[in-house]
């Protein structure tokens, strides 16, 4: 998982965050991982059996990493941003208009 | 039904294989047969929904843009993302091939020159498509005839979504060998057949500290979702 730090740094003007989303199956290794940075965003676990098979479909989530930008209602406006840097640069643009 | 589950499990399955991406970027040059246009836009979905980029013209007259997700479709117009009502003046569907590849684009028509054999293909069979011209027995020849390359998978994809029968669709992926649903970017992509979704599906998530909590997304005018 990337290490957004200064990326998030340059942008704190931006009303956004990030969250990551793990779909580890693997929960120690997931905390292991965690425990051994700091990180200034939420991490959060999709735990087993809860919507993984709904998510792999409805988000057609099958390669990681992948980023995607939401709204505050949960819209989705972009499905597949390829990196932090063209998110960002997305929602700049977002909140121009 | 049972047919539906089917396909969902197929796709299900193929959306495990995990290939790795070619890192090589596809260098896509456009020329407009009107030079006042100064503006394109870069579309993921072909009804131009989903807006990924905004190529503005270079100093050649001429516009650039380069991606790395090689054997991805691309829909490029200058309709406006926010602009529901406009009608656009130039449409190109573009499969991002290795290396620089060229399209020449004619206003009002959909359709376009390119030197890419397989988007020349994809352009023929779009017109065809945007003509009513739909023989399905064509498309299938057309299918197996290109079955080593993406226009398959292209194909598979744009009729997948709109307009044939389960019966037929399933004949279709038949015809197709595996590999062009595993080695090309856009194959893996059609997992689900579905359009992109609009809205984040409602989840459980875990923090660190084991709690469990709805996943939301109020805290901020925006979030980036890492997977």
């Amino acid at each position: 998982m990337a290490n957004y730090e200064n990326i998030l740094k340059q942008n704190e003007d931006l009303n956004f965050k990030v969250i990551a989303l793990s779909i580890d199956e693997e929960e120690q290794d997931w905390k292991g991982f965690l425990n051994k940075k700091q990180f200034s965003y939420a991490h959060y676990l999709i735990p087993n059996g809860a919507k993984k098979d709904s998510l792999s479909i409805d988000v057609a989530l099958q390669t990681v990493p992948r980023l995607m930008v939401v709204n505050d209602k949960g819209d989705v406006l972009q499905g597949r941003s390829e990196s932090l840097e063209s998110a960002i640069a997305f929602i700049r643009s977002m909140d121009k208009k | 039904m049972k047919v539906h589950l089917v396909k969902i499990a197929f796709f299900a399955l193929l959306g495990f294989i995990n290939c790795k991406e070619v890192a090589a970027s596809s260098m896509i040059e456009i020329q407009l047969d009107d030079p006042t246009f100064n503006q394109l836009y870069v579309f993921r979905t072909f009804n131009l929904e989903e807006c990924i980029d905004t190529i503005t013209i270079a100093s050649d007259g001429k516009f650039h843009w380069e991606t790395q997700e090689i054997n991805e479709l691309f829909f490029i117009s200058d309709k406006k993302p926010d602009d529901e009502n406009r009608k656009h003046n130039y449409y190109c569907s573009v499969m991002a091939e290795k290396g620089p590849i060229n399209f020449t684009l004619y206003k009002g028509q959909d359709k376009y020159d390119t030197n890419s054999l397989t988007n020349e293909e994809i352009a023929n069979f779009y017109v065809n498509a945007n003509q009513n011209i739909f023989d399905t027995l064509a498309i299938e020849q057309s299918i197996i005839k290109n079955n080593n390359n993406a226009f398959g998978v292209f194909a598979l994809k744009f009729i997948g979504s709109t307009r044939f029968s389960e019966q037929t669709f399933q004949t279709l992926i038949n015809t197709l060998e595996e590999r062009c649903f595993t080695q090309f970017y856009y194959g893996r992509q059609m997992k689900g057949l579905r359009y992109p979704i609009k809205h984040f599906p409602e989840i459980v998530v875990k923090n660190q500290e084991d709690q469990i909590m709805d996943l939301e997304f109020t805290s901020a005018h925006y979030t980036v979702i890492d997977f």
